[in-house]
């Protein structure tokens, strides 16, 4: 029953959620919002569960001073003193909590987000490399749309900017929607397979 | 009689709104969605068909697919050199069927890193997730005959917010030093800074998605990616189930069937006719 449950749960869901979709009936319709509601329930109470997961994994890798327990004493202690925080001062503006969230996690995020640059940079120049055919091809048209999209681009030729927009605009968007037609049949045959019941693997059960 | 009930389809579209609302509380259909209704019943059914033939005829041809081979090359480096593999099912929810197909293939993953005895380190971005990845790990060493290697302190979770979840996952990546990062699920931004530290580290690196805007970082970054419905068709690759190898030979039979559409679609409009493609318009 163990591995039956999970797979009747499954499919009941999906099909009323996918009924739902269809068919304008009352009966219908809660049952479906109250399996989104659910879900959201389950998930949002997860994370109660989740912080107890970080808390007792890094305590017990520190505990066998394990390779990097600094870095996990600094989780933990990061961990305990913003949840205290939170718990005694509140979460809204002008608390404690709040300030080291925005100089603290924001300025952090932000800067995670700007190595975004240099990993660019690295990995075009990997890409752009001519080794071949192919490579070459893609390297024109890189830069083609690359100087098609600053001012330099249109001073050296005036058809630049246009010869840019339409390789943007058709043969990459063409390629593009190609990969998401195939890829949102894929997914429909994937919600197929869970809705009937064959697909097991992500309840680590083979077919 | 048919042809006229076609007719009358094409011209009635689309119903009047407050006819469609009025209809709404006591129908037992919304006409509006027909067209979504009929989408699905050919693609559903040309799955269907092909499932259902999967249990007749066990030898469906699928073409081979570079990715998922390499998934033994790259847990055969992890054995010779004896370092972990590092498994990443996308930095979205169970809710999500990138993620689905992502926990599918650590199942198989899982099952042979069971079998050669190598750690396997599976960080994810939220909690239902990471029981989901410990049950599959689970089962998967279970099932190997290796229940005593499962060790659920390795799949953990490690934060919801994206780009802390990044730092982590690199983090994990420059001090364990993993031999193989496979990057298999639904990603975003977040895509080519794992992929791009992952690649400093000499890791060998296998990763799908089928956000078409990450593929690219992909596909330079990593030495294998599978590309938008390739992940998808993972677990059938793997397991060769007949059953799910018939839903991946119908998928193929249902883009024929799309493709057919557009090029409809396109000589109709070419022709001035817009019946069709107004009938295909989402409500």
């Amino acid at each position: 029953m163990k591995k039956e449950l999970p797979i009747i749960l499954c499919v009941v869901s999906g099909w009323i959620v996918l009924l739902d979709f269809f068919i304008p009936k009352p009966v219908i319709g809660t049952l479906s919002r109250a399996i989104v509601d659910w879900t959201l329930i389950l998930s949002a109470a997860s994370f109660v569960m989740g912080g107890m997961s970080v808390f007792a994994v890094n305590l017990a890798r520190v505990r066998r001073r394990d390779s990097g327990a600094r870095y996990r004493v600094v989780v933990l202690v990061c961990l305990a003193g913003m949840a205290g925080l939170g718990i005694l001062g509140g979460i809204g503006e002008g608390t404690a909590y709040n300030w080291i969230f925005q100089n603290v996690q924001v300025p952090m995020e932000s800067t995670m987000f700007s190595l975004l640059a240099f990993f660019i940079a690295s990995a075009a120049f990997r890409a752009f490399r001519m080794r071949n055919a192919q490579a070459t091809v893609l390297l024109l048209t890189a830069a083609v749309v690359m100087l098609g999209n600053v001012p330099l681009g249109g001073a050296i030729w005036s058809g630049l900017p246009s010869l840019s927009s339409w390789l943007l605009g058709h043969p990459s968007l063409a390629a593009q929607r190609g990969l998401i037609v195939g890829a949102a049949v894929g997914a429909t045959a994937t919600a197929l397979r869970l809705i009937v019941g064959v697909e097991r693997g992500y309840l680590g059960l083979r077919q | 009689m048919k042809a006229r009930g076609w007719v009358f389809l094409f011209v009635a579209w689309p119903a009047p709104a407050f006819a469609q609302e009025a209809a709404r509380t006591s129908a037992w259909f919304r006409p509006e969605r027909l067209n979504v209704l009929i989408a699905m019943a050919v693609i559903c059914g040309v799955v269907a068909f092909f499932l259902w033939r999967a249990q007749r005829d066990r030898h469906l041809f699928i073409r081979k697919i570079t990715g998922l081979t390499a998934l033994d090359e790259a847990i055969g480096r992890a054995t010779e050199m004896g370092r972990p593999v590092l498994f990443v099912p996308g930095v979205m929810d169970v809710d999500r069927v990138e993620t689905i197909a992502g926990m599918a293939i650590l199942g198989e993953v899982a099952r042979k890193t069971a079998q050669y005895a190598i750690p396997l380190e599976v960080p994810v971005r939220y909690p239902l997730a990471m029981t989901t990845a410990q049950e599959v790990v689970r089962s998967a060493y279970a099932s190997a005959g290796r229940p005593d290697l499962f060790s659920p302190e390795r799949i953990r979770f490690v934060t919801d917010n994206l780009f802390a979840f990044a730092a982590a996952v690199n983090g994990i990546m420059l001090r364990d030093r993993p031999a193989a990062n496979l990057f298999l699920g639904e990603f975003y931004a977040e895509s080519l800074i794992m992929a791009e530290t992952g690649n400093t580290t000499g890791a060998i690196q296998i990763a799908g998605t089928a956000q078409a805007a990450q593929l690219p970082f992909f596909i330079t970054a990593c030495d294998y990616t599978l590309i938008g419905e390739e992940l998808f068709a993972a677990s059938a690759y793997l397991t060769r189930a007949p059953v799910l190898m018939g839903s991946v030979k119908g998928q193929d039979y249902a883009k024929v069937a799309i493709a057919a559409a557009i090029v409809a679609g396109v000589i109709l409009e070419a022709l001035g006719i817009t019946a069709f493609r107004e009938f295909l318009t989402v409500r």
